[in-house]
């Protein structure tokens, strides 16, 4: 336990220089006060990954490195290193090696023998790492190389594959790193959600977050875990990563469980909602001490409320035939608890290959889990966009490795004739192929094993996946091609596509009702072969029009992708280009902030709920008023690590006032100060940090003791992130004129041991606070705020308590204040 | 020990008549990939940069074995025979014969598709790469963006005037670009729109300019680039990645095309006859002309490794490298 001097909220003049792990440890310490479940949980599960490694017959890095790690099998486990060492040697290596590579190594480096350390240091001259050309390989290969150059910084250059120094090599890598983190951060990624693809961004930051030195690059990557792990929760269901994709195979596409998805496995790792799915990769993070925060497992799990979410991200790298480099991409998720309706909206050629525009997954035993529809595109164009090699030449070599590229029945392609419009459980595709397209054909998906699958004299195609009810309209003529697994819908026109809704189960007293309910919907599609246009009435009753050519209305309105934002939807949210992510989930969350400082912040975030009426203030929190609000925890004000004691504090409001309840166990509790605006921050006392206007030059400070006395002070601040040493004043003529507080001591005031704790409570008028976004507040306006406590056991010295911690010896920097938002 | 040149065995399908084929120039042939290459298998041929002494009896090998590579280009300075290699993963470089490499470039420079040295001041290298012109001053250490005027900075090409060193042509996706600043500045000088693979300037008439393009043939300039002409009489395959001129013959040129073969012109590209009798495929990359033998050629073929002609392209023999994707080539 720290000890403080004597007034050291009043002075912040002796400074420690503590590498920062505060913030990121609030939301741990918030998460251990409300459920431990979730992270024991998570703990299991990495645990199994460990003993599976035992077992695992198969070579590599990470399975090699958790058979020495666990300790029962070592010496094969040195053996398996050195095997995969000089594999290095003798033929191709690449990105997938050197990341895995490093990070085993720096994972059990201690108990390596010598000769392996000097194979490890040899390969970094022998294996000349090649470095790949998509956003994943770059990830691989730049952290591999950056954990590789600390881990030799005297090697010289001559001992580099990269003929570079290590601090050169360390330079290029942080500088990928970086922009890709920012990237990433503002427009989206451009490998994004992919089920097969994600791992390999996922493992590459466990390994910074556990083994980077430079802690600037280590909350970086833990930050890129959060958003990242964020991403995926959002769009995950029961094991399935559902929504559209940007990069996926068609096998597995067809098969929600193939284990070649390897997200598969950290959907199992991260969620625990399938059997065990065990993968190399899950050893990345089985060897870090990374926590899954228990907002991200919420939201990867609480599917009892259906819910829209929408995101950009952006095209990879068009490097021609295209105005921009990297377009954005517009996603669309509905999901419940039975099913998600997924796509991407804006049509064209996102990725080569591999894009997966639409589908409806459905949680069933089968591993034929999802109906969606594609027009199997073959093309140089696609291919020219985003490689350099000769168009031509590319399509025949594409096609001899990936061979189904070449084969009109492909389920994964990137059509330039493909175009969606989503509005919750229904979804319009569209197709305008050109005449002399190499394929001139649309197919869809339909697994043989669905509980229905019933073609109704009205046209529409009636199926059930699960306990999903899926309508289907085919816009032409078609034919089924029965298939292994599948029946496949083909039809040949070129101007074409469906309509599809999508239902629960629960919704509907049958299926049959289903079924009548979506033959009366209305679809206009008279002038389709000439206009390219139609339009669907919903069984909510929204008028979807959409035409290929033109505009997508929704009940008349044309749909504004710019309203999508980064992230947008219940629990995500983030402006495009604000590199800030709201993470929030049942009134608790975290805000990941990558734009503030120099390094990723995650800063706690709390909902503040509408009281019903004003809380009585006797101080004692009696009054059920306060169940409203979604209680949070202090923890040290610099760590972030648990406190010597649990401080619970509640907030609400309503039209006039800001109510906040403090609730402090303690075993001593004291306080001589009797004057307002005395000072009182040099004994025991609450703290309140009001940011309205969030700008941090000037904010509201109110403080309260056991005693009840106040002081309360407006604060004008020079500091920013980049002068955090700046200077502030306190402007104490400033009083919250209407304040109301209230405290009581559990136990006797002032004697050591004699208390059991105590209680405080505020009523503070907003119209005394200047800056606020709306007067009177309204739903979704934002405050930064901060709670504090100090305690002092003794009476020289000071325990000081933060909401969200600062992470320096300061109280007074407003930029690491968290998030109040109001309901 | 990495880096170090090896001799690398390289099976040959056509094993007679070699013997007059032995010539004292050095080869060099850069390859981007094999047939069979893949970077999930184990068991593969090794591509980059390979010499031949003695037309293909033997090859060595240079560097990194696994990387990608479109282009190269030697030079000696100080006495060291410096290479250039334009590779997927950036410009890389030996300064020492090719004993060790350097990476010169970081992530942000990738997809190098050309690299040329200027003659007249061995620290100044261009490369043309798809994200547009990167240029070093100071041999490979830094390098700055030199896009300004592009008409596209997917770039396949980029050449020096063999009479004025701060004149530059470039093929870009959009068309021919030429630079009188060494690269400050650019502007579009013909074939807009059209996809440019390759440029090439003849080595003694310093007028005459030609270009392979990607959909549009061969297209010549007389007046160093002032005016372009199709010259596609006879060329039944218009996808054109590489050209070559007879050095000692302005008259002469070779064009290597897709599924096309190759294809010669002995009046300055007035008229084209296929030449391909003996190839086992017909996607040529690469085209170098012997510049003391007009007769003496050589083919880069994309998966059928290098070939050879003593006849000014009456019948082709393979020398080597089998299965590779040959992308360039190029003299000692």
């Amino acid at each position: 336990m720290a000890f403080y001097l004597l007034a050291y909220w009043s002075t912040e003049m002796t400074r420690l220089h503590l590498s920062f792990w505060g913030a990121v440890a609030t939301v741990l310490v918030c998460a251990c006060c409300l459920a431990s479940t979730a992270e024991d949980d998570y703990k299991g599960r990495l645990r199994q990954v460990l003993a599976w490694a035992d077992t695992c017959k198969s070579e590599g890095f990470f399975l090699a490195a958790a058979k020495i790690h666990n300790g029962t099998n070592r010496e094969e486990g040195f053996h398996s290193f050195s095997r995969a060492l000089r594999r290095l040697e003798k033929s191709p290596s690449g990105m997938f090696d050197i990341y895995s590579l490093m990070i085993s190594y720096l994972a059990v480096r201690h108990q390596l023998p010598d000769s392996l350390h000097q194979q490890v240091r040899d390969a970094m001259l022998t294996a000349r790492f090649y470095r790949g050309d998509t956003e994943n390989h770059l990830t691989m290969y730049y952290t591999g190389l950056y954990l590789a150059a600390q881990a030799f910084p005297d090697l010289p250059a001559e001992r580099w594959y990269t003929g570079k120094s290590a601090a050169e090599n360390m330079q290029e890598a942080r500088g990928w790193l970086d922009y890709w983190m920012r990237t990433t951060t503002t427009i989206g990624q451009g490998e994004f959600d992919s089920p097969t693809y994600m791992a390999f961004f996922l493992a590459p930051m466990f390994g910074l977050y556990q083994w980077a030195e430079d802690p600037v690059m280590r909350d970086n990557a833990k930050a890129m875990l959060y958003w990242l792990i964020a991403d995926f929760a959002v769009e995950h269901l029961e094991g399935m990563y559902v929504g559209a994709h940007s990069r996926e195979y068609p096998e597995r596409l067809t098969d929600k469980t193939n284990p070649a998805s390897v997200m598969n496995g950290w959907a199992w790792l991260l969620f625990g909602r399938t059997p065990p799915h065990f993968n190399d990769t899950l050893i990345a993070a089985a060897l870090s001490d990374f926590v899954l925060p228990e907002v991200l497992y919420q939201i990867g799990t609480d599917r009892s409320t259906p819910y829209v979410h929408t995101e950009t991200k952006r095209v990879r790298n068009i490097i021609r035939f295209g105005p921009e480099k990297n377009p954005p991409v517009y996603k669309y998720t509905y999901m419940t608890k039975d099913y998600a309706l997924g796509s991407m909206m804006g049509g064209g050629i996102l990725q080569p290959i591999q894009q997966h525009v639409w589908d409806v997954s459905f949680v069933t035993k089968s591993p034929h889990a999802s109906i969606f529809s594609v027009h199997p595109y073959i093309g140089e164009e696609d291919l020219g966009m985003f490689f350099p090699e000769e168009m031509k030449f590319a399509l025949d070599e594409v096609t001899r490795f990936h061979t189904y590229y070449g084969s009109e029945n492909k389920w994964s392609s990137s059509s330039p004739y493909e175009k969606t419009f989503q509005h919750k459980n229904a979804i319009i595709v569209l197709y305008d192929i050109p005449p002399g397209t190499r394929f001139p054909h649309i197919d869809a998906y339909f697994p043989k094993d669905l509980e229905r699958r019933e073609v109704d004299p009205s046209g529409w195609i009636f199926a059930q996946g699960g306990r999903a009810y899926i309508a289907y309209f085919p816009l032409k003529p078609y034919e089924w091609i029965e298939e292994a697994a599948c029946y496949r819908l083909r039809s040949y026109a070129l101007r074409n596509g469906c309509v599809v809704e999508v239902a629960q189960q629960q919704d509907y007293p049958s299926f049959e009702a289903f079924k009548q309910r979506i033959r009366s919907n209305t679809l206009v599609r008279d002038t389709f072969d000439a206009t390219a246009t139609v339009s669907y009435t919903t069984s909510g009753g929204d008028v979807m029009q959409f035409a290929y050519h033109g505009e997508r209305r929704l009940n008349g309105v044309p749909v504004d992708f710019s309203e999508y934002g980064l992230f947008k939807g219940p629990f995500l949210n983030a402006e495009l280009g604000s590199r800030r992510l709201f993470i929030q989930h049942a009134g608790q969350g975290v805000v990941v902030d990558m734009a503030t400082e120099d390094r990723g912040l995650i800063l706690p975030l709390v909902s503040c709920a509408r009281a019903p009426h004003p809380p009585a203030l006797d101080g004692s929190l009696a009054d059920p008023v306060w169940d409203a609000a979604h209680p949070i925890v202090l923890a040290d004000a610099i760590q972030g690590t648990p406190p010597r004691y649990r401080t619970e504090v509640r907030v609400l409001y309503d039209e006039t006032h800001l109510y906040v309840g403090f609730h402090c166990e303690d075993e001593y509790v004291w306080g001589t100060v009797s004057k307002r605006d005395g000072p009182i921050y040099e004994e025991e006392c609450l703290e309140v940090f009001l940011n309205p206007s969030g700008s941090g030059h000037q904010y509201y400070e109110i403080n309260i003791s056991p005693r009840n006395v106040v002081f309360d002070a407006c604060i004008v601040n020079d500091r920013t992130p980049q002068r955090p040493e700046a200077t502030f004043k306190s402007l104490k003529e400033w009083d919250a004129e209407g304040l109301r507080t209230a405290t009581r001591v559990d136990g006797k005031l002032g004697a050591p041991g004699k208390a059991r704790g105590w209680t405080a409570e505020l009523a503070i008028p907003i119209a005394q606070l200047y800056g606020t976004p709306h007067r009177p507040v309204q739903p979704g306006d934002v405050w930064r705020a901060n709670f504090y406590r100090i305690d002092a056991p003794e009476k020289k010295s000071q325990e000081p308590y933060a909401w969200s911690p600062t992470a320096r010896k300061a109280c007074h920097l407003p930029w690491r204040f968290g998030y109040l938002t109001f309901e | 020990m990495n880096h170090v040149l090896r001799v690398i065995a390289v099976p040959l399908l056509v094993s007679s008549c070699l013997t007059d084929l032995a010539t004292a120039r050095t080869l060099y042939v850069v390859t981007r990939s094999t047939k069979v290459f893949r970077l999930s298998k184990r068991d593969f041929p090794s591509v980059g940069l390979f010499a031949t002494r003695d037309n293909g009896q033997s090859w060595e090998h240079f560097g990194w074995h696994y990387t990608k590579c479109f282009s190269g280009a030697t030079l000696v300075a100080n006495g060291q025979r410096v290479y250039y290699l334009a590779c997927g993963n950036g410009v890389q470089k030996s300064a020492d014969g090719g004993q060790s490499w350097t990476l010169t470039t970081g992530w942000n420079i990738t997809e190098c598709l050309k690299v040329v040295v200027d003659p007249r001041d061995s620290d100044v290298v261009y490369t043309a790469s798809a994200y547009g012109i990167f240029k070093s001053t100071d041999g490979g250490k830094t390098w700055e963006e030199k896009n300004r005027g592009l008409a596209s900075t997917f770039t396949s090409a980029v050449i020096i005037d063999a009479d004025d060193h701060e004149t530059l042509f470039c093929a870009t996706e959009a068309g021919v670009c030429r630079s009188e600043d060494s690269g400050e500045h650019w502007e579009p000088i013909g074939l807009l729109g059209l996809g440019v693979r390759t440029i090439v300037q003849h080595p003694a008439n310093h007028q005459l300019l030609a270009v392979g393009t990607e959909e549009d043939g061969v297209w010549i300039s007389v007046d160093r680039g002032a005016s372009w002409q199709p010259a596609n009489n006879g060329l039944t395959h218009k996808t054109v990645y590489t050209l070559a001129f007879s050095p000692k013959n302005d008259q002469i040129i070779y064009a290597g095309t897709f599924q096309g073969g190759v294809f010669k012109s002995n009046d300055g590209g007035a008229s084209w006859k296929s030449v391909n009798t003996g190839l086992r495929v017909l996607d040529i990359h690469a085209v170098l002309v012997d510049p003391d033998d007009e007769n003496t050629v050589y083919l880069g073929t994309l998966n059928d490794g290098v070939w050879y002609s003593n006849d000014g392209g009456s019948r082709w023999r393979f020398i080597g490298l089998e299965t590779s994707q040959v992308w360039d080539m190029f003299f000692e």
